[in-house]
């Protein structure tokens, strides 16, 4: 079972395969700063930096399948809101990144060949 | 064919939003800030039909576009504010600047259209 599911994105895309693939290929090379920023967030426990990043990525889990992960990211966003609870962030975005580098590898094993 | 102003920081939905839009036969103007989004709406040449928009965005915010289209240059054109769920206090002051409706992101593409469409209809 694949870690990520494009029947959203195949829906908005209505046929149009360069928009689909135009949509992956920005996911794939972005990504990565996505979770520098979260990373870099996290080490400076900068939760105002981490809410925001999480909240603008969530939507780009569901576009290309990664349900799960947004409902981890959701979670994360809640926590990184309410100060008493920011010491739970640690440990819940360990699994959410372990899950996103995997699924993302996944991804890029499957569309790399778009971002050459 | 009705022209729709789409303002979105994200590029992944901002370009969702756009194709959906296309698909249903409509002028889209994307952009990616309010700040943008208020040069285009105070050009009168534009002709904007529609307003959709997203909430939190760097310089100029969602709240404050709305704000600007209502009591500064005064449009009663439609505003669809796009947000996610869990920002209800948001929404809800979106409503009060003057806001019509909203969709949740990620967006369902049906929902979409049946919005966008009763809106137009509707002025």
């Amino acid at each position: 079972m694949k870690l990520y599911d494009l029947k959203y994105l195949e829906e908005i895309a209505g046929g149009d395969n360069a928009f689909k693939e135009e949509m992956l290929k920005y996911y794939i090379e972005n990504t990565p700063a996505v979770l520098q920023t979260l990373d870099k967030s996290l080490n400076d426990a900068d939760w105002g930096s981490f809410r925001f990043a999480i909240h603008k990525f969530t939507p780009n889990l569901t576009i290309v399948g990664m349900t799960a992960l947004a409902g981890l990211a959701n979670r994360l966003e809640v926590l990184a809101t309410s100060p008493d609870k920011t010491g739970e962030i640690p440990s819940v975005y360990s699994g959410f990144r372990e899950g996103l580098v995997n699924a993302l590898s996944e991804l890029t094993g499957d569309f790399g060949y778009l971002t050459k | 064919m009705p022209k729709i102003l789409v303002c979105e920081d994200d590029f992944m939905v901002l370009k969702t939003v756009e194709h959906r839009l296309k698909l249903d036969g409509y002028a889209v103007i994307a952009v990616s800030d309010g700040s943008k989004a208020r040069d285009v709406l105070k050009d009168p040449a534009a002709e904007v039909r529609l307003i959709i928009t997203d909430l939190l965005m760097p310089y100029v915010s969602g709240l404050e576009l709305i704000n600007t289209v209502r009591n500064e240059i005064k449009l009663e054109i439609p505003i669809i504010v796009l947000s996610k769920l869990g920002n209800e206090d948001t929404v809800l002051e979106a409503f009060n600047l003057g806001a019509d409706d909203y969709l949740t992101k990620p967006f369902s593409p049906n929902e979409l259209s049946v919005r966008v469409k009763k809106l137009l209809m509707r002025r």
